[in-house]
């Protein structure tokens, strides 16, 4: 089996292993993993910042460069809806709704497609750490739901997941949001922070390149980074970036 | 108006209701949880209701005719007002034409929207709020923060303690014994009232019927004993049928308060009471350009039952005076484009992380989130164009530098060398970005992914070019 891994651009330029962990944990399952360098973002900022007409160009070379018959697969829940729902937005038309409609059958977030596609049971990895997972509101409410990774994780051996009160919390990353109203933003995420650090977690796991960037920013700012690490769950089955062990705490 | 970023700030730093909102919010989220959960399918009823409100607002040229004819066949005089001035017009008329010096009310967030406290007051009448909530916000003089817990930003010492300052009431931080006090205070006012005002939950068009919930018992008393009954909703509170009521109640009261039920539930005849005179006050404001907005008429659905407040994270941060207007949290949002006043059209939107929770718990299925952001769409025309101009050049630059393989490498280039030759100036824009100090900015990866990706594949199968090895 052969996929397109696109990679966002959040996640390319910020967070490259989190991009490597999501190519190996798919080859680790006997996909194939074909990366197209001309795809970088799904449009999402304009969109939710209310401005779709700034995003209709980028939809559009997007779906264009997409037109193949592969499944698109993305380690990003939030680019996945943007794709799948809100380039409806767009008043899309002939060609381009045709071309919409072929990309929405064949868009999928990562955890989501291992688990559709049955091929969950292929993959092994260990990871002998604490880790708490924390749930990206995307991957949760309109992607995959908290099913697929959790099918997933059961697969990652030697793990003992935790689950923080607020996993279900939005971390206050919300794109553009994280800007217009910064102290609010980083309020929400202390907030999800100080519940999951209690449960003194080696990994903090998310599903999206703008929560990890939202939680280890904070972590970071605050002095905490040596409490724990903020990654994207696909590290946690390749090891790909992930910091051992302090031995100094 | 204060800037927003100004106004969160404070909220933020208010020690006393960061306090109550958590216990707030914690107690109604557990309780809503639990009253869910023990219905065999509570995404079941959601379904219902969500049907019965789509098509209640899809039919609302039908049903608003047969629910004025079937009141004005049983003697209840129905009112239509265009918008909030029209409606306290006609109200304060009504109050003049009787003589209403006393007017006692119940919880009403159409009363709220369109400020008839103040006008019943301006013309003379004397208004006391009767339930509990409105009753305290009322006597510290401040607005509701929630649409169903009005005072739920203040701790239960601070309404013991405004009780006491305010009304007399001895001192006290226990509710029940509060609200056991403030009681007393209000019979000579239930006794003595000459009109009543209340909301509608649903008005039912077939039957005439005004469905009304509550827990105090405070708005049957007003209006059962009151002479004149001036009952005062929004257009869109109409439903088709008793059955299509029936199912709205199987998750309003579970969805607002987590109750399986409200301590009352009055269906009222269409008749009004022996020797009472009954008005329904329909209101408009804004809500046929709500209807007329394609896919924000889902706002119309909505039954006020604040559980979308109650979810929202930004909510549970810095509560609902933050909005600025009579509807706060994710419903507020939506709402503002059509009913909200011009000042917080601008910026109202702002306050959403697009989590979707709110969407998660919306009993009649209105998609908040999305609508969140075709109401950003909508607030443009309400921001100083220079800011709009700014945010879209600021976008069209990022879609340029996505626009192709080239721009984008160079903007990661751009970033790389930015930090390295131009690091204040880097910082005083990730400042401006608000990542800074206790939310460091991320730096640009030394290799892209794409690179990573391309090398490994390259080292793996010899090809070096572009395009090679990893291509679709």
């Amino acid at each position: 089996m052969k996929v397109a891994l696109f990679v966002p651009c959040l996640m390319d330029r910020f967070l490259p292993d989190a991009g490597m962990a999501a190519a190996r944990l798919l080859e680790s399952a006997g996909v194939q993993v074909v990366v197209d360098s001309r795809l970088t973002c799904c449009g999402q900022p304009a969109v939710n910042a209310g401005h779709p007409d700034l995003a209709r160009k980028m939809a559009l070379r997007m779906l264009k460069l997409a037109e193949h018959e592969l499944p698109v697969v993305v380690p990003s829940g939030s680019c996945v809806a943007m794709m799948r729902d809100s380039y409806g937005l767009m008043d899309l038309s002939g060609q381009d709704a045709e071309r919409w409609r072929s990309l929405r059958g064949r868009v999928f977030e990562l955890a989501e497609f291992l688990v559709e596609r049955g091929l969950t049971n292929r993959v092994t990895a260990r990871c002998e750490a604490r880790v708490v997972v924390h749930h990206s509101c995307h991957h949760l409410r309109h992607v995959a739901g908290s099913g697929a990774l959790a099918v997933l994780l059961e697969r990652l051996e030697g793990a003992s997941l935790l689950e923080s009160e607020q996993a279900r919390q939005c971390c206050g990353f919300g794109g553009v949001f994280s800007s217009k109203l910064p102290e609010l933003s980083i309020a929400m995420g202390r907030a999800r922070l100080d519940a999951m650090l209690k449960l003194e977690p080696r990994y903090i796991a998310l599903a999206d390149a703008g929560c990890v960037l939202q939680l280890s920013g904070i972590l970071e700012g605050e002095g905490l980074s040596k409490r724990a690490q903020v990654v994207h769950y696909a590290q946690l089955f390749t090891g790909d970036g992930l910091k051992p062990l302090d031995a100094g705490e | 108006m204060a800037d927003l970023r100004d106004i969160v700030r404070e909220k933020l730093a208010d020690n006393a209701l960061q306090a109550a909102l958590a216990r707030a919010l914690g107690i109604v989220r557990g309780k809503r949880t639990a009253a869910v959960s023990e219905l065999a399918s509570f995404e079941d009823a959601k379904a219902v209701a969500a049907a019965v409100r789509s098509n209640a607002v899809q039919r609302l040229k039908d049903y608003l005719p047969q629910l004025e004819a079937r009141l004005a066949d049983e003697g209840t005089h129905v009112l239509w007002a265009r918008d909030a001035a029209e409606a306290c017009r006609m109200i304060v008329d009504i109050a003049r034409q009787r003589s209403v010096r006393r007017c006692v009310m119940s919880k009403s967030m159409v009363a709220e929207e369109i400020g008839l406290e103040a006008a019943l007051k301006n013309a003379g009448t004397v208004v006391v709020q009767s339930d509990l909530g409105e009753r305290v916000v009322q006597l510290a003089h401040q607005k509701p923060s929630h649409i169903t817990a009005p005072c739920l930003h203040l701790s239960a010492a601070e309404v013991g303690r405004i009780l006491h300052e305010k009304s007399g009431i001895e001192l006290s931080s226990d509710p029940e014994k509060l609200s056991r006090a403030v009681a007393r205070t209000l019979r000579p006012v239930f006794l003595d009232a000459q009109m009543a005002v209340s909301g509608v939950n649903f008005a039912v068009a077939e039957t005439g019927n005004l469905v009304l919930v509550e827990n105090e018992g405070n708005g049957r008393m007003g209006y059962t004993m009151a002479p004149v009954h001036v009952a005062v909703t929004g257009i869109e509170k109409v439903v088709g049928t008793l059955a299509d009521a029936a199912a709205l109640l199987a998750v309003l009261p579970r969805s607002a308060t987590g109750q399986r039920a409200t301590c009352y539930v009055s269906i009222l005849p269409p008749r009004p009471f022996p020797g009472q005179e009954r008005f329904l006050v329909l209101v408009d404001n804004g809500r046929s350009a709500a209807f007329g907005a394609g896919p924000m008429r889902d706002v119309l659905r909505c039954i006020r039952c604040g559980a979308c407040m109650n979810a929202c994270p930004v909510y549970e941060r810095v509560g609902g005076h933050v909005y600025g207007w009579t509807y706060p949290g994710p419903i507020g949002i939506v709402l503002a484009p059509f009913l909200g006043p011009q000042e917080v059209r601008a910026e109202i939107s702002d306050l959403c992380s697009l989590c979707g929770a709110c969407t998660e718990v919306c009993p009649v299925g209105i998609p908040l989130d999305r609508l969140i952001v075709l109401a950003r769409g909508l607030s443009h025309s309400c921001r100083p164009a220079a800011v709009v101009k700014r945010e879209r050049s600021a976008l069209e630059w990022f879609g340029r530098a996505m626009g192709g393989r080239v721009s984008y490498r160079l903007s990661h280039l751009g970033h790389k060398l930015a930090r390295a030759w131009f690091p204040k100036k880097l910082a005083r824009t990730e400042a401006e970005l608000g990542w800074s100090g206790v939310r460091t900015a991320p730096g640009p990866a030394a290799v892209l992914f794409r690179s990573r990706f391309k090398r490994r594949a390259a080292a793996e199968d010899g090809t070096a070019d572009e395009g090679s090895g990893g291509e679709v």
